[in-house]
């Protein structure tokens, strides 16, 4: 590996590192990794915050608290 | 979707789509315009997919389109230590998870009563 290519790959790590920052104050942050097959019984869920419809900020970690979660995943309003 | 299943005492209840907060309250109105009912859980909003893509569950289908991100119809039980419980991955969009299952699933999980 060259200097350039180098250096080309630590701008581009440093590059993912600060969008992960800017991100983790929406939505969950650096748990929040994309992946190719469905996340399946027996796995942990991913914790995020979201906006809801009325605007409050939900959490999973702290809204579960000591009771199961159902979530809806679907298509939007169109 | 209001028939879904509806939020109890015993589990909380989200619903996730990639529109925004005012969508989502557009879509609660239409919902409830009909006097049948509204929709008495919170609609999240997941404008980027970030978390429907951390679920593994977005629809190829829509990449690259205006409506890329959109996840196939799922429903998810996480228990209350935060792992999946149960899960239902629809791969036809035209079929849904629906109320009966979820409610069955619950009580086979002791979840509810």
């Amino acid at each position: 590996m060259n200097i350039k290519s180098a250096a080309a790959i630590a701008f581009l790590l440093l590059t993912i590192s600060c969008g992960t920052k800017l991100n983790s104050n929406l939505a969950g942050g650096d748990q929040l990794k994309p992946r190719d097959t469905a996340l399946e019984v027996g796995e942990p869920a991913p914790d995020f915050t979201l906006e809801s419809h009325h605007n409050q900020k939900i959490t999973l970690s702290s809204a579960r608290g000591s009771k199961p979660t159902v979530l809806v995943f679907y298509r939007g309003n169109w | 979707m209001r028939y879904l299943i509806k939020a109890d005492e015993q589990v909380n209840v989200y619903a996730i789509s990639v529109d925004n907060p005012e969508q989502s309250r557009e879509f609660a109105e239409k919902i409830s315009a009909d006097g049948k009912g509204s929709i008495n859980y919170p609609i999240l909003s997941d404008p980027g997919h970030r978390l429907i893509d951390a679920f593994g569950i977005r629809d190829p289908d829509y990449n690259g389109q205006k409506f890329e991100g959109i996840p196939h119809p799922s429903v998810y039980i996480i228990d209350k230590d935060g792992r999946v419980a149960w899960a239902r991955v629809e791969k036809d969009y035209k079929e849904r998870p629906i109320n009966d299952e979820v409610r069955a699933a619950l009580k086979s999980l002791k979840m509810i009563n």
